[in-house]
């Protein structure tokens, strides 16, 4: 390569470098309209995009929850590391997020021993503390899943449960509503998660729902709380086997359809109560009591009513 | 039979039986092509039947391809209760207009039997077959509602199954006994197309598919031929030594 030919050393060259080494030099021009409308353009679409990440939780403390980050949490951190049991082969990580920086871990968890080499001190010290066994570099794990372990730690880790997880008693208003919606088909699930309504029905819904499945007025009461939160979270036929058991819907779909079931049993109980007090007021005529039948009726209607199941 | 097998080989085996069947009668008939389109007129008096069963049968079978071809789509049409009320009304309509059809189509049949033993035999148990689908489809409206929707959601995969070569009968098994004789009553009833008067429509539809691209096969072959003489390509292949 000719570094002195007629291309690199050309007349004006000496105008060109200098020229350049202006601008160089140069103070930082003021954006044109253009790039700031460019600009808010793409601070307004991050921010929807927060906005919608954040859909899926709208209970506090359980904002940054992430199914996926505790799965690779239990796979990958937990055969050297404890969550507020004390040192294992590694440290104890719970309040791992105050003690160290993000930024710090990010680089940490994607290669300990470059950190380690590069002189850090806290990197050094620990690996001095841990019998001078350094962590694995978990180099296939992108940033954005380290974050959400890292935001699964913040939240409390393993300690926390899931939004599904939470009785259906502590349900609110407007998550009965959600659950309502989703049910019937009104309000489309996330993660293409089938509508209820297309199979199945509960009391007081008409002809609105199928009946190819049972109806499930009772449900909450046959499986209770725990047991519905597991089977919400598998599809009714598997008949995607592309979805992962648990992911099948977020957890707060499952959690308001729970919700809801547990709405819908409560108003058949009430309902069967009711009617079986005026049956019972029919038969006995207007001497008796209704707080004695409504005992003693309300047992064996709910038992019949769970034959309707498959 | 098993009932996965049910779903998962005899689909193929009715297509196959299907196509095969098809083929073998063209073939056998093929030198006398006028014959078989002297036999049109009694396959028509056979299974033609009125404008209501014919139209009925096209929308019987556009319904379901559709809920194939687009079921996100018929969930989203079915999201609206009105909607949902109106498809389904206008579908079991529909069902029942062709149970109507074939009835007097089976009365016609059965009232003045025609063609051979075998012939009738045959048509006889293809009439019976399209009468379980048409019935079992309109029973399975009324005792599991909303099949347009439920259809989508289990029907669509298996379908989609089928045509992938995967087949995966998991969702099909599991359906309840009217669904599943929904299902195999039409294979059966293709299957059996081939030894029934239908088979002489489809063999002429062939004849003329093979005849229209005879055509520009032959017209292409001539050319290559014409091209090959002219540019001597024998002598590429084969070089004259020196």
């Amino acid at each position: 390569m000719h570094l002195s030919g007629p291309f690199v050393f050309g007349p004006g060259y000496e105008q060109k470098v200098a020229e350049i080494m202006r601008r160089i030099n140069a103070p930082p021009q003021r954006l044109p309209g253009r790039a700031w409308l460019l600009l808010l353009l793409v601070m307004f679409t991050s921010a929807l995009q927060r906005l919608h990440a954040q859909d899926d939780a709208s209970n506090p403390g359980q904002s940054r929850f992430s199914a996926e980050a505790a799965t690779t949490f239990n796979k990958r951190c937990t055969a050297c590391h404890t969550y507020g049991k004390g040192i294992k082969v590694g440290p104890d990580l719970k309040g791992v997020t105050e003690r160290r920086k993000r930024t710090w871990l990010l680089r940490f968890i994607h290669g300990s021993a470059g950190v380690i080499s590069s002189g850090d001190p806290i990197a050094t010290s620990l690996f001095a503390q841990f019998k001078q066994q350094r962590m694995p570099d978990w180099t296939d794990l992108s940033e954005k899943q380290i974050n959400d372990i890292l935001d699964y730690l913040a939240i409390g880790g393993p300690d926390i449960k899931p939004l599904d997880e939470r009785n259906a008693e502590l349900a609110t208003e407007a998550e009965i509503e959600t659950g309502r919606q989703l049910f019937f088909n009104q309000m489309p699930f996330k993660r293409d998660g089938k509508p209820c309504a297309t199979c199945h029905s509960v009391q007081g819904s008409g002809l609105r729902g199928g009946s190819l499945g049972p109806n499930l007025s009772d449900v909450y009461f046959k499986y209770q709380d725990e047991a519905l939160t597991t089977f919400l979270r598998h599809p009714c036929f598997g008949w995607d086997t592309s979805i992962l058991s648990g992911n099948y819907l977020t957890a707060k779909e499952s959690f308001a359809l729970k919700a809801f079931l547990r709405q819908a049993a409560l108003q058949q109980s009430k309902n069967a109560a009711s009617s079986s007090i005026t049956t019972s007021s029919a038969v006995n005529g207007e001497t008796t009591q209704p707080g004695k039948s409504k005992g003693a009726q309300l047992g064996p209607t709910r038992s019949n009513e769970g034959g309707s199941s498959r | 039979m098993k009932a996965d097998s049910l779903f998962l080989e005899w689909p193929y085996m009715a297509v196959g039986l299907f196509c095969l069947g098809i083929l073998f009668r063209y073939l056998l008939t093929r030198e006398q092509i006028a014959f078989v389109k002297v036999k049109l007129p009694e396959s028509r008096a056979v299974f033609g039947g009125g404008t209501l069963w014919r139209v009925s049968l096209v929308l019987l079978l556009l319904g379901h391809l559709a809920g194939l071809i687009f079921p996100h789509g018929i969930l989203f049409w079915n999201s609206n209760p009105m909607r949902l009320y109106l498809l389904e009304g206008f579908a079991f309509v529909v069902g029942l207009v062709a149970l109507g059809s074939w009835a007097a189509l089976m009365w016609r049949h059965l009232e003045r039997p025609t063609g051979s033993a075998l012939n009738q035999f045959a048509d006889t148990v293809f009439l019976a077959l399209l009468f379980v689908g048409l019935a079992s489809g309109l029973l399975m409206a009324i005792v599991h509602r909303w099949a347009s929707s439920w259809g989508v959601m289990t029907f669509t995969p298996y379908a989609l199954s089928l045509l992938q070569g995967k087949p995966s009968a998991g969702i099909v098994v599991q359906m309840p006994f009217l669904a599943r004789l929904h299902l195999f009553s039409w294979f059966a009833a293709i299957a059996l197309v081939p030894i029934t008067r239908v088979a002489p429509f489809l063999v002429l539809g062939l004849h003329r598919c093979i005849e229209l691209m005879r055509k520009p096969a032959s017209a292409a072959g001539r050319t290559a031929e014409a091209w090959m003489e002219r540019h001597d390509v024998a002598a590429w292949i084969w070089p004259e030594e020196d």
